[in-house]
C-alpha cells in the first residue's frame, strides 16, 4: 500500500485530465442516450461505476494469470467482451434476488452496460502502461482505474443532465433545438475539461 | 433441463468456433507483425546513421549501465553510436531511436512509437510539405524527415539541452536563428505539446547521455 | 433494391447523424482523413460478415443465447481485422489504438444483427452490411475532412487552403462535438428548406 500517491495520480487523472467522456470519447452513447433527466443519470452512472469497478478486477485476473502466461492475448478482445456480457447478467440476476430495492434503482440500465464501450475501454486500458509509473497496472491500480473512470463518466452524465434539465426552459433556435444544441454544450463542457490537461503532479 | 444442455453446447461451439478461427489468424499474420516492428526499426537506423557507414548490432548485457541492445555505425575513422530509448510523454510512452557520435552530438533521431494527442503531441512525426492538396496528390513524394527530430541534429548531449519556447516552431525559422539556436544547444517546443518535447529532451538528456559514457568508459 | 439500400444507408437511415449510432469511433478517430476512412473500413468489414454469419447461423441459435452468440461472431471478426491490421496496416493501427478492439461495442453493428440480419436472408443482410457500413464511412469521412482541414488545414498530409492559419481546437476534443452539432445543423437547414 505503499503507493497512496500514485493511487490519488490515476484517480485525478481518471476523473478530470482523461475524463472518459469528455477528453477519450468513450462511453458516447449513453452519455447522450441518458442524460435527459437528472435521476436517470444517477441511476446509469451509479451501475457503470459497479460494473466498471466489477469489470477491471475480474479482467486484470484473466489477462495476467490465464492469457498472459499463455500466450493467447489475441484473445483479449473476445474474452473480455464475454466476460463482461456474463458479468453484467450475474450483477442483474443477483441485485433482483438479494437486493430488490437496489434492482430498482439500477436494473433498467444494466442491460444498457453491456454495450457501453466505457467498460470494455477500461478493461483495455489497463492491461496498457500505467501513464503515472510507466509500468503496467497493478491489480490495485486497475481497480482504482476502473472505479474512478467510473466517477469520471457519472460526473459529466451528471454535469450534463443538470444543463439539460435548465435548457428544456430554454429558448433555443430552431436549428439548434434537440440534439445539435446538446452537442454544442459537449463541447463546451470539454473545452473546459482541456484546462485540466496541463496537470502535472509527479515532476 | 435439456434446455440447458442445449444452450451450453449451443454457446460453447461457437466459443470454439470462433477461438479456432482467431487463433488460425494469428499463426498466419503471427510472423507479418513482428517483421512489421523490425524493418521499421531497421529502415529507421539506416536514416538516421550516416550514409554508407556499416551498421552493426551489438546485444550487450545490462552490466555497467550499458543498453540491452545497441547499434554502431563505422564510416572511416569515425564511429557512430544508436540507441533505442524511451520516455513518457503526455498519453504514451514516445520510443525513439538517436544516433550519436562519440563526442555526444547527436546525428540523426527518428521517432518509432508514440500515441499522443492528435493534433498535439502526435506533431513530434508530423512532416511539413509546402504542396497544395491539388497539385500535390497526384505528383511524385517528396522525401523529407519530421522537423521535430531534424532539429535535434547537432545538439550535443553532454550539455544541458534548453528547450525554446518563445521564438516559434522549428520549420518556421530562418537560417540564421537556426543556428543561433544550436550554439545554445536548444530545440524549439511544439505549441501545445510542451510535455511531449519535454519527455524527448529529457529521455535524451538522461539516458542517451547514460549509455553513452557506459560505452566508452567500457573502453568500446 | 442495392440502390434503395445505399441511400437508406448512407441517408435516411445514416448511423451517425440520424441514428446517433457509433458515436465513440466517429468522435474519436475523425481526426484525419486516413484515420477516418481506416475506421470506417474495418467497421463495414466487420459488420457484412457478421450480417453474413448471422442471417447464415440464425435458425440454429435458441432465443435464450442470441445476444451472447452474435457477440462472439462480431468480437471473432473485430479480432480478426485487429490482427490484420498490425500485419499490413501497422501505422493506422497506432493511430486507431484502442479503437479497433471497441468495435465490438459498437451499437450500429449488433443493432444490424439484431434488427435486421436475424430476420432477413444471407444476400439481403450482406447487402445491408455493406450499405449501412459505407453509410458509416462516409459519414466519418465528412466529419474528418471538417475537422482535419480546420484544424490542421492539411489532407493527406498536404495544405489545403492558402494562408489559412488553422484552428487546433477542431482537432481536439471539443472540436469533436462542435463539428457533429454543425453537421447535424446543415442537414436540418437544408430538410426544412425541402419542405417548404
Amino acid at each position: 500500500m505503499g503507493n497512496i500517491a500514485g493511487l490519488i495520480g490515476i484517480s485525478i487523472g481518471a476523473v478530470l485530465i482523461n475524463n472518459f467522456v469528455l477528453s477519450r470519447f468513450i462511453g458516447l452513447c449513453p452519455f447522450f442516450g441518458v442524460s435527459k433527466k437528472l435521476s436517470s443519470a444517477t441511476g446509469m452512472g451509479m451501475a457503470v461505476i459497479f460494473v466498471m469497478g466489477l469489470a477491471s478486477s475480474f479482467t486484470w485476473l484473466i489477462n495476467s494469470f490465464i492469457l498472459q502466461p499463455y500466450h493467447v492475448e489475441y484473445l483479449q478482445t473476445i474474452v473480455f467482451i464475454l466476460v463482461i456480457a456474463a458479468l453484467v447478467q450475474l450483477v442483474e440476476m443477483a441485485l433482483q434476488k438479494y437486493s430488490p430495492s437496489l434492482y430498482e434503482a439500477l436494473g433498467i440500465y444494466l442491460p444498457l452496460i453491456t454495450t457501453n464501450c466505457a467498460v470494455l475501454g477500461v478493461a483495455i486500458i489497463n492491461t496498457g502502461l500505467n501513464q503515472f509509473t510507466g509500468a503496467p497496472f497493478t491489480f490495485i491500480e486497475s481497480v482504482v482505474n476502473g472505479i474512478m473512470s467510473g466517477i469520471g463518466f457519472m460526473f459529466a452524465l451528471i454535469l450534463m443532465a443538470g444543463i439539460r434539465e435548465k435548457l428544456e426552459l430554454a429558448d433555443v433556435p430552431e436549428l439548434l433545438d434537440g440534439l445539435p444544441i446538446v452537442f454544442i454544450t459537449a463541447g463546451l463542457m470539454a473545452l473546459a475539461f482541456l484546462g485540466f490537461s496541463g496537470l502535472n503532479f509527479f515532476s | 433441463m435439456t434446455d440447458i444442455i442445449k444452450l451450453t453446447v449451443v454457446l460453447t461451439l461457437t466459443g470454439v468456433v470462433a477461438a479456432l478461427l482467431i487463433a488460425f489468424t494469428n499463426s498466419k499474420t503471427e510472423a507479418k507483425i513482428r517483421d512489421q516492428a523490425i524493418q521499421a526499426q531497421t529502415s529507421a537506423l539506416e536514416s538516421i546513421m550516416t550514409p554508407g557507414a556499416t551498421i552493426t548490432e551489438v546485444v550487450g548485457t545490462t552490466e555497467n549501465g550499458l543498453p540491452p541492445q545497441y547499434w554502431t555505425g563505422v564510416n572511416g575513422s569515425d564511429t557512430s553510436y544508436a540507441f533505442k530509448t524511451g520516455s513518457f510523454g503526455y498519453s504514451s510512452t514516445i520510443v525513439y531511436l538517436v544516433c550519436v557520435s562519440s563526442d555526444g552530438t547527436i546525428q540523426g533521431m527518428s521517432i518509432l512509437e508514440q500515441n499522443e494527442t492528435p493534433g498535439l503531441g502526435t506533431r513530434v512525426q508530423e512532416i511539413i510539405s509546402n504542396k497544395y492538396l491539388w497539385n500535390g496528390l497526384f505528383s511524385k513524394k517528396e522525401e523529407s524527415s519530421p522537423w521535430f527530430t531534424e532539429q535535434f541534429k547537432g545538439v550535443n548531449i553532454f550539455k544541458p539541452v534548453t528547450i525554446e519556447k518563445s521564438s516559434g516552431e522549428w520549420h518556421k525559422m530562418d537560417k540564421e536563428s537556426r543556428e543561433k539556436l544550436l550554439q545554445n544547444n536548444g530545440v524549439t517546443a511544439i505549441t501545445g505539446a510542451t510535455i511531449s518535447t519535454r519527455a524527448v529532451v529529457s529521455g535524451i538528456e538522461s539516458q542517451a547521455k547514460k549509455y553513452l559514457n557506459a560505452i566508452k568508459g567500457n573502453g568500446l | 433494391m442495392i440502390k434503395e439500400n445505399l441511400k437508406r444507408g448512407i441517408f435516411s437511415e445514416n448511423p451517425i447523424f440520424v441514428l446517433l449510432l457509433g458515436l465513440c469511433p466517429s468522435l474519436a478517430v475523425s481526426t484525419s482523413l486516413v484515420n477516418g476512412i481506416g475506421m470506417g473500413l474495418a467497421a463495414t468489414f466487420v459488420l457484412t460478415c457478421s450480417n453474413v454469419i448471422i442471417s447464415m447461423i440464425k435458425r440454429l441459435i435458441p432465443d435464450k443465447v442470441r445476444i451472447p452468440c452474435y457477440i462472439v461472431v462480431i468480437a471473432t471478426f473485430v479480432t480478426i481485422v485487429q490482427l490484420l491490421m498490425k500485419a499490413y496496416l501497422p501505422a493506422l493501427d497506432k493511430q486507431l489504438g484502442i479503437f479497433v478492439p471497441l468495435i465490438v461495442v459498437n451499437c450500429i453493428i449488433l443493432g444490424r444483427a439484431e434488427a435486421y440480419a436475424s430476420k432477413n436472408n444471407v444476400f439481403k443482410s450482406f447487402i445491408d452490411g455493406i450499405a449501412i457500413g459505407l453509410g458509416f464511412t462516409v459519414s466519418l469521412s465528412v466529419l474528418s475532412i471538417i475537422r482535419e482541414v480546420l484544424g490542421s488545414n492539411k489532407l493527406f498530409g498536404l495544405k489545403v487552403i492558402p494562408s489559412f492559419n488553422p484552428m487546433a481546437v477542431f482537432i481536439l476534443a471539443p472540436g469533436g462535438f462542435f463539428t457533429i452539432a454543425l453537421v447535424m445543423m446543415l442537414i436540418r437547414y437544408y430538410s426544412n428548406r425541402k419542405k417548404v
